[in-house]
């Protein structure tokens, strides 16, 4: 279940930097594009410059929407370190970027999905009761995104991701499929805003068809394959759906 | 508690309009919020970390609303309307942990307001010290303000208070001060500038949408949304203790509740030389605004108003001097309607109005009863190409009736034993519809008005007008109107019948922001207006013909903390009567109005203000033969009036509770100004009555 979140978020980070381009003012980076670039970078060349330099120009700024990309740059950071096998790093900055949206006053729909997502990807470093107590809590979490905004995909996104991880016993795989499929009907953004988050389609898919090929269902694999390479062509994680 | 505060600067380019702002929380600019347009939203953009935005919006599309988002807050709407002017539009933004349920903000369905020569909010009326934060009596301190009696009754461009018309909501409130009493001192009107939302003034050529007016118009709009959630002021100053609360009930509704006691004996302990002529005066008054939306396409919203008041001070009249005692009680209730559609707003208003009053002095004892009821319906439709055209159409009945002892001759107000017992009964119905179109074409807007008033057994008369506004640039722009305009005078003590007024006018108004610090405007006007007047003698009115010709200039400059501005007005007003032409009453020749402001809510906000007008003529009594003899009509003038006004107010934050003790002293100099003239019991002797000397008022308001 951790090894499987791992790789998900890792794929979720790649896709969004590869998918993003649909939300992009005309002309204009995104910043969640810059954060993407900076990890692919980073993955690539195995240095975690590149983050810090975008957390270098982060520093200087006050706000919710700037404490919003601290702790995605953190989780972001925490993938770098998670693949260079430095798990105590990694765990540091998952736990920074948590503890820091925590802080939030009047978290907002987004602060909420980002939350539970990295409160989900947190489990792997607890055991016992911790990790069933933190399952709840972003669980929690994540439905108060989407509580706060029915149109927010990442709310959607989180809840789907938690259920697809948690083992059958423990009550998952029983929902995922539901909050996916309502997530890929909805768009990125409400309405385009480069300094807004955008990701969660190319995951909602990812997992929709991990889910659907899971379990043995190649109709709907085909079928929603079709519709993700309309709205995502060119998206890498898909490719191995493309002969089914 | 939010406060967000969008500055839109509009300006027009050819077949576009760009709408530039900037969005506050609190005082902080707020960074990405989403500014778009519902019915389009590929019409978009974000603010920038200053918290500005800029966004260009075709003409085609201006029937669209405008949403700022941002995420926690709840969304805000503003429909677009065809402003040309710079505006501040205050938001609210209350944040929800349930839902993010809209709330609607829609605009007065007034088509004709670009045609304002100036718009105040409430924010402009308390930034005002001088005004008391009245809405009419900042009026008073406009350039186009020609009030030559110390009265919040506006008197605009040379014409009489009888005939310029306050206007709340679309509903006409007629005798809009306190104290109406039969020399209408009304110092303050009846009006908290706590509800008041926006305030449009058309000081002539006035829109007939709001109906019929020769003297200009003042359009107050109550509040659209409330700024914070829940909000209590009380008040307490030498001469009143008011309370004002105002709740955000739920997302759709919110209500306002005030209420004052006015005493004069503090009041007049303190200032006791100078308020010698006063025993006294005492009101109680309570308000309630109310607003609920009925979806995201309709508002209803109802206004209520009581005062109870009375006033005893020495008067005098001719060969009079006694002391006036008044009572009034009043009550008016005004409900509004709003559909909006895509294309289109719809509007029904209705009111009542009662007044119950008692008047003594000498000889008068007089009970007067009046009844008023009000039923209007508008409809306004947006067409493509900019052209805007509105209908509408209202009822009013009008019922006066008074009973009591009068003297038999006016010269003999004192004869308590000649007095004779009189009554009368007034009752109307009045009729009117109007039409009004609108037409933007590039830099230019286009406006023109027709109005009907009907009377049953009178033949129906016609107003209409035509407004033309050029945007010479996107700082300047120049209005040119005209038009004929009817009304009907409102029966009072002397004429005591309702009568048709009429007056023609033409007007040209230029405005300019020279720069972001400085705003120069200038204005021409003409007016010819057709009055009952009663003029020296007993058998009733007189019809007058008053021409008036008027010219304004003022500048406003501001720099950091400070604020000043200047304006001077040339009138010449001259009447006819029986073929004869003779200096009207309101000739002052010169006015002059100076005002200094240091606003700084850290140190202290100062506001000096200083008045200069020419006297006003009038008629001396010569000589006397049991009737008095007049020399020339309006051959003498009174003593050019004067005076300095100096107010100071300090925000103090003791825990939650803000404190803002204040005080005003008026006529700081002491001038001698004269009001008007009486004369001992056999015209013998004349005797001056002065305007009030040096008064001092202090008081403090808390906000909790």
């Amino acid at each position: 279940m951790i090894k499987q979140s791992f790789i998900s978020v890792l794929f979720f980070l790649f896709c969004n930097i590869v998918a993003f381009g649909s939300c992009l003012q005309e002309g204009e980076k995104s910043f969640q594009v810059k954060i993407d670039d900076s990890l692919e970078l980073a993955l690539h060349k195995k240095t975690v410059e590149p983050l810090a330099n975008v957390e270098q120009s982060l520093s200087s700024k006050k706000g919710n929407i700037w404490s919003y990309w601290q702790a995605y740059l953190w989780m972001c950071k925490s993938v770098y370190f998670a693949s260079e096998q430095q798990d105590s790093e990694a765990k540091e900055n998952l736990e920074a970027g948590i503890n820091l949206l925590n802080q939030v006053h009047n978290k907002t729909t987004e602060d909420y999905a980002l939350l539970g997502y990295m409160q989900s990807q947190y489990i792997r470093y607890t055991k016992g009761m911790e990790s069933g107590i933190l399952s709840v809590k972003s669980k929690r979490n994540a439905n108060k995104s989407v509580k706060l905004d029915p149109n927010n995909i990442r709310g959607w996104v989180v809840l789907g991701i938690i259920d697809f991880y948690t083992p059958k016993q423990y009550g998952g795989k029983e929902k995922c499929e539901s909050y996916l499929l309502k997530a890929i009907g909805l768009p990125s953004q409400n309405i385009v805003n480069k300094y807004r988050p955008s990701w969660g389609k190319v995951e909602a898919y990812s997992l929709l068809l991990a889910y659907y090929n899971g379990s043995d269902q190649k109709d709907k694999v085909r079928q929603y394959y079709q519709m993700a390479i309309k709205e995502i062509p060119n998206e890498p994680s898909l490719k191995k759906y493309e002969n089914q | 508690m939010l406060m967000w505060q969008i500055l839109l600067g509009i300006s027009a380019t050819y077949s576009q309009t760009t709408i530039t702002g900037h969005v506050y929380e609190d005082k902080e600019p707020v960074f990405a919020a989403n500014v778009f347009l519902a019915q389009h939203r590929c019409v978009n953009t974000i603010t920038n970390e200053d918290g500005f935005f800029s966004i260009e919006v075709t003409d085609s599309l201006h029937t669209d609303t405008l949403i700022v988002s941002y995420l926690g807050y709840k969304d805000y709407k503003i429909p677009l309307t065809n402003w040309k002017e710079p505006c501040i539009i205050s938001f609210t933004l209350s944040q929800s942990t349930t839902t993010l349920s809209e709330v609607v903000v829609i605009a007065d369905p007034t088509a004709s307001k670009e045609f304002a020569a100036s718009q105040l909010d409430k924010t402009a009326i308390y930034m005002t010290p001088a005004a008391g934060a009245d809405p009419l009596r900042a009026v008073a301190l406009q350039p186009y303000s020609t009030s030559t009696e110390e009265s919040a009754n506006p008197q605009l461009r040379g014409s009489s208070s009888n005939y310029s018309r306050v206007v709340i909501n679309g509903v006409p409130i007629k005798n809009p001060v306190r104290n109406q009493q039969l020399n209408s001192i009304g110092n303050f009107s009846l009006f908290s500038a706590d509800i008041v939302g926006k305030e449009f003034v058309y000081p002539s050529n006035p829109p007939l949408e709001y109906g019929n007016s020769i003297g200009g118009i003042v359009a107050l709009n109550t509040t659209e949304n409330l700024s914070v959630k829940h909000e209590t002021n009380l008040s307490l100053s030498l001469a009143n203790a008011g309370i004002f609360h105002a709740t955000q009930i739920n997302d759709k509704s919110f209500i306002q509740v005030y209420g004052n006691r006015q005493m004069s004996e503090p009041y007049k302990w303190l200032n006791g030389s100078s308020l010698n002529y006063l025993d006294n005066f005492a009101s109680t008054d309570g308000g309630l605004n109310f607003r609920t939306t009925l979806s995201n396409k309709s508002y209803i919203n109802g206004y209520a108003y009581v005062v109870k008041e009375s006033y005893r001070a020495e008067c005098g009249m001719y060969n009079n001097l006694g002391m006036q005692d008044a009572k009034n009680l009043r009550n008016f209730d005004i409900l509004n309607y709003r559909l909006h559609s895509s294309h289109g707003v719809l509007g029904v208003n209705a009111a009542w109005d009662m007044t119950n009053s008692n008047y003594y002095y000498g000889a008068i004892s007089d009970t007067t009863r009046q009844r008023n009821v009000f039923v209007s319906a508008s409809y306004k439709h947006y067409f493509p190409k900019g052209v805007t055209i509105s209908i509408g159409a209202d009822y009013e009945h009008n019922s006066y009736h008074y009973h009591g002892a009068y003297p038999t001759s006016i010269y003999e107000i004192e004869n308590i034993v000649s007095a004779h017992y009189g009554k009368g009964n007034i009752d109307y119905n009045k009729y009117e519809a109007y039409t009004y179109a609108k037409w933007l074409i590039g830099d230019f807007i286009l406006g023109a008005s027709v109005r009907e008033i009907s009377q049953v057994g009178a033949k129906p008369r016609w107003s209409y007008q035509a407004n033309v506004k050029y945007n010479l640039s996107r700082k300047s722009s120049l209005i040119a109107s005209c038009g004929q305009y009817n009304a009907l005078s409102l029966p009072n003590y002397f004429v005591r019948q309702v009568a048709n007024a009429t007056s023609r006018q033409m007007s040209v108004d230029w405005k300019s922001n020279l720069t972001a610090r400085c705003e120069v405007s200038s204005a021409i006007y003409w007016k010819k207006e057709s009055l009952p007047l009663y003029l020296l003698s007993d058998t009733g009115y007189q019809g007058v013909d008053n021409s008036i010709l008027g010219i304004e200039l003022s500048g406003k400059y501001t720099w950091s903390a400070l604020e000043w501005s200047v304006s001077y007005s040339y009138l010449n007003a001259r009447m006819k009567y029986q073929d004869k032409t003779f200096t009207s009453g309101n000739d002052f020749k010169h006015m002059a109005k100076l005002m200094m402001s240091y606003l700084n809510p850290k140190i202290l906000n100062v506001s000096v203000s200083c008045l200069f007008r020419g006297g006003l003529p009038y008629t001396p009594i010569v000589s006397s033969n049991s009737v008095p003899l007049y020399a020339n009509l309006n051959s003498e003038r009174y003593n050019n009036y004067f005076t300095l006004d100096l107010s100071i107010n300090r925000f103090f934050r003791i825990g939650k509770v803000g404190v803002v003790p204040f005080v005003t002293i008026t006529n700081i100099t002491n001038h001698a100004n004269q009001q008007y003239l009486y004369y001992s019991r056999d015209y013998d002797q004349q005797f001056v009555k002065l305007y009030n000397k040096r008064l001092l008022y202090i008081g403090c308001s808390v906000r909790l």
